[in-house]
């Protein structure tokens, strides 16, 4: 019976020319959005590699020259555009695409598309995530809302009752076949977003890569799921199709426009960051004072010196074997180093904390979960950013650290002028950034995946409760 | 006039004993409500930083002064004289923030080099810049629209379904003559509300009156005023009341969703932010140059030439403060040759937001929040123009600084006094620009055009 409802659904609206010239709306709106979210990644991706290749170039032939100078001179880290972030954007736009890597500073990443952007880029990107989230969903509304409310309008409710059917079995029927017609217009795209990606990653298409993909279908098709089901859960409850089309929208606009900017503005007040200027203030006192507030600067670079001369059985810092200026230079980066990263993980934890009111309204917001879930899985999440900047930074300090090293051990305390050779350079392995695996990706969304699996549970429980619908 | 009021009244009935209406009215306050505490803690906290670096700078200034007991070398005052130059949020920030959480609004600067200064960025965290803000701003362009629909979804169709249209049209009035009535009076609470809740955000947020606020109202009638006039052509259909509600959701969606986010999806592909490769290795390069000159006497003095000659005034002798002259010399080159770069990166931010204004005039929505924006300085306009008098700015601080450098002047203790310092309020603010205005009301021409005079067969019943 539920397959006759269901092949009924099918062919009623492949006929119907509302499912036709929405379908075909939303079929085009994919393929722009493929299009053109994959050009756009194509060039920034050649754009980036080309501006590190250069990045790196530009540092082994930099001639010879003393290694602090070379320090001096660093390095940039430029953020890969991700193989799945054609199809969402994520954060992309709104963080900085280079790190310029440096001596004594570990510079915030600079020059996102949003500041190159005016006001209008806060209406959304057309992304394919952006169809599936927003647009898809209303098709979904606009198709669905009168499954049940219309028999019922019509009456024929009552004349499938009275064949011995129940009504969890029409609605089942009903989400099949609204299912079925649905993936014309979702699966040819699917399939072109999928050869994108091959192509995209030229040649070095991985398991990984695969997983990714295969987890993106399931999460968008427990998506969609829940807006059949729900609408038709609505309809069914609704007194007329109309209401239940209000219901439904109603529902749309909360969860999809409202909600996710609420969420977030209340994260961001219950949470208050530190501005730029106090944060980098917070570093300096630190750094000056010790990050106890009992261990200045001089202080640590004279037990530093008391220690290097014992170490050494040396009376002065001339009489040293090695170059003292790289030790305590290398001493002062650590120590930096070790402030910075203890000032960010606390700027970090603070953004983290806000964005885990969003993260936990997925509970009540499928929207949520599939938003985040959709960047983390593209890597062009929030985390993913956070990790470029840490590898960066990692980077960074390897640089710097290699450079004194050399120094330390080729020359003796005072000499800034020694020059080292060329090839000292290239001991610096290149700039690679590693993306999260994919486990990690899970777990950094736990919560996302547990509110889908609820959700799915909640709304099948929801169909087989409209046995106990009473229909008048 | 009577005709008008009788259906003015029964209007008024009908929207008080509507639950939709309660429910739709309710919501729209409590959100816009909300939208205007959260506009003014965010335009607060940043007015809180800002007067925090000026607390900064003070103290500074006092440890410096407090340090110094007779003359002193200039550029030993210079080099620690940082200057905060702020783009303090203007009275109406609260109700549109636009892009002041995008782009620095403040900068920390010394007499040297503004290019090796420039390349700041806000901290921020992406995903909420990412979802963006819930101002007023966004409750008119976003949300009005809804409630608009929700009220005159059924503006005849209602009267059609419930047979009582032939018992109003047997009055000596035309379908039409109602439905304008009926429009009207709809928009009057419609404006009614939105004018509440500006007047509201005037309070909460302590905004001075000023001409801001007829410009504000003005964009704000100007934008219900269009989507009336959807309201009117999808009316003048004279279809069923479902039709009508998927008809104007659907508009909802193309406007305010579809056509923004198309209009960004071309700017991203076709106007893609570029790297600045050019930039970043420029700044690195240049700047390492002149450190490895920094012995060459030879080219210590050619720059010196050079220096004197494009600027008379910096003429100075080698006797004194060599190394510094050199490298403030320098710097001033190094700017120089940085200067291209910037200007061409500018000169592509402006392109780019010069046909995002003219690509958004097919969204009454994008022309409305650009204009919102606009009158609220917190668009790229009002950055651009801040990074302007920033450059100004700089220009005054280093000539006070490198003219006592370059004629070996002592710096003195009553020189503080004359230490420029920024004061947003004396540097020029571009106006609210007008045409987005104008581009709004093409849309309501438009619209209101094919309400009017576009007319489809005789009413069927």
């Amino acid at each position: 019976m539920k397959t006759i409802i269901a092949n009924k659904e099918y062919t009623l609206l492949l006929r119907d020319k509302r499912f036709r010239v929405m379908g075909g709306l939303i079929v085009v709106l994919l393929f722009t959005a493929l299009l053109g979210g994959f050009a756009a990644y194509q060039s920034l991706k050649k754009e980036r590699e080309m501006a590190q290749s250069e990045a790196r170039e530009t540092w082994l032939d930099q001639g010879e020259k003393n290694p602090h100078s070379a320090a001096h001179y660093g390095s940039f880290a430029f953020r890969p555009k991700s193989e799945l972030s054609f199809f969402d954007f994520g954060v992309d736009s709104y963080v900085g695409t280079n790190v310029y890597l440096e001596a004594h500073r570990q510079n915030d990443a600079k020059f996102s598309a949003a500041q190159d952007s005016s006001s209008l880029i806060r209406f959304g990107e057309m992304t394919v995530a952006f169809v599936l989230q927003l647009l898809v969903p209303l098709l979904i509304i606009f198709l669905c809302f009168d499954a049940v409310s219309k028999e019922k309008e019509d009456n024929t409710l009552k004349i499938m009752l009275s064949q011995g059917v129940r009504i969890p079995q029409v609605a089942w029927g009903k989400i099949l076949g609204l299912s079925k017609a649905l993936s014309w217009i979702l699966l040819p795209a699917l399939l072109v977003a999928f050869l994108l990606t091959v192509v995209g990653t030229e040649g070095s298409f991985s398991m990984g890569l695969l997983v990714r993909f295969l987890l993106v279908l399931l999460v968008y098709g427990i998506y969609f799921f829940l807006f059949v089901g729900s609408s038709v859960v609505v309809s069914a409850y609704s007194r007329s199709s109309r209401n239940s089309l209000l219901t439904l929208l109603g529902i749309w606009i909360a969860a999809c426009i409202i909600l996710p900017k609420a969420s977030a503005n209340i994260g961001a007040s219950l949470f208050e960051a530190p501005s730029s200027f106090e944060f980098r203030e917070a570093i300096q006192k630190d750094e000056e004072k010790g990050i106890d507030g009992h261990n200045p600067s001089d202080k640590r670079f004279e037990a530093l010196k008391v220690q290097v001369l014992a170490q050494y059985n040396a009376k002065s810092v001339d009489d040293l074997p090695v170059n003292f200026d790289a030790i305590a230079m290398q001493e002062g980066e650590k120590y930096s180093s070790m402030v910075y990263n203890t000032h960010f993980d606390e700027l970090e934890t603070i953004y983290q904390n806000q964005n885990a009111v969003s993260a936990y309204s997925a509970l009540f917001n499928p929207y949520m979960a599939v938003r985040n879930l959709s960047m983390g899985l593209a890597g062009s999440d929030y985390k993913t950013a956070l990790r470029f900047q840490k590898q960066a930074e990692s980077y960074r300090f390897r640089m710097v650290e290699m450079l004194n090293n050399h120094m330390r051990d080729f020359s003796k305390t005072g000499d800034w002028e020694k020059k080292a050779e060329q090839e000292v350079y290239a001991r610096l392995p290149d700039f690679r950034f590693e993306s999260t695996p994919i486990d990690q990706v899970i777990g950094q969304h736990w919560i996302a995946l547990v509110a889908l699996f609820l959700w799915v549970g909640g709304l099948i429980g929801a169909v087989n409760n409209l046995r106990n619908l009473n229909i008048g | 006039m009577n005709k008008l009021g009788l259906i003015w009244k029964f209007e008024a009935l009908g929207f008080l004993r509507s639950r939709l209406f309660q429910v739709a009215f309710g919501l729209m306050a409590a959100i816009g409500i909300y939208a205007l505490f959260y506009g003014k803690a965010e335009i607060d906290r940043q007015r809180e930083v800002l007067s925090e670096i000026r607390r900064d700078e003070a103290a500074k200034m006092q440890t410096l002064q407090s340090g110094i007991t007779g003359d002193t070398l200039p550029n030993v005052i210079g080099n620690r004289t940082y200057r905060l130059v702020d783009n303090p949020p203007s009275d109406w920030a609260s109700l549109a923030l636009g892009s002041r959480d995008i782009f620095p609004y403040y900068l920390y600067v010394r007499y040297w080099s503004l290019s090796r200064q420039l390349l700041t960025a806000e901290m921020a965290n992406p995903e909420k810049l990412l979802i963006g803000n819930l101002d007023l701003a966004f409750v008119l362009i976003y949300l009005f629209p809804l409630f608009i629909i929700a009220i005159s979804y059924n503006l005849m169709s209602a009267e059609r379904e419930a047979g009582t249209l032939p018992l109003l049209l047997s009055n000596p009035i035309s379908e039409r003559q109602i439905s304008y009535y009926k429009i009207a009076f709809r928009w009057l609470i419609t404006f009614g509300m939105a004018f509440l809740l500006v007047i509201l955000g005037l309070v909460i947020c302590s905004i001075p009156p000023g001409p801001q606020l007829f410009w504000w109202l003005m964009a704000t009638a100007l934008y219900i005023t269009f989507w009336y006039g959807v309201v009117l052509v999808v009316s003048n259909l004279r279809r069923g009341s479902s039709f009508n509600s998927l008809s104007l959701l659907g508009a909802w969606i193309v406007i305010v969703v579809l056509l923004p986010a198309l209009i960004n999806l071309y700017l991203a592909s076709a106007y893609a932010s570029p790297p600045r490769n050019d930039l970043t290795q420029a700044i690195r390069h240049e700047y390492e140059e002149i450190w490895d000159n920094y012995d060459n006497k030879a080219y210590r003095f050619a720059s010196m030439q050079k220096l004197a000659e494009q600027y008379p005034t910096y003429r100075s002798d080698t006797s004194y403060n060599w190394a510094d002259k050199f490298m403030l010399a320098e710097f001033e080159f190094y700017d120089e040759r940085i200067a291209p770069i910037f200007k061409k990166y500018g000169q592509l931010k402006e392109d780019r937001q010069s046909i995002s204004e003219s690509l958004g005039a097919f969204s009454a929505a994008v022309a409305a929040q650009n204009y919102y924006n606009s009158l609220a300085r917190t668009d790229l306009d009002a950055h651009s123009n801040f990074l302007e008098n920033t450059n100004t700015f700089h220009a005054d601080l280093k000539k006070f600084f490198y003219t006592k450098i370059y004629s070996n002047t002592p710096f003195r203790k009553s020189d503080f006094e004359s230490i420029p310092m920024y004061r947003a309020e004396e540097y020029p603010d571009t106006p609210a620009d007008k045409g987005m205005l104008l581009l709004l009301s093409i849309n309501v021409l438009v619209v209101w055009g094919v309400g009017l005079f576009w007319k489809k067969g005789k009413a069927e019943f």
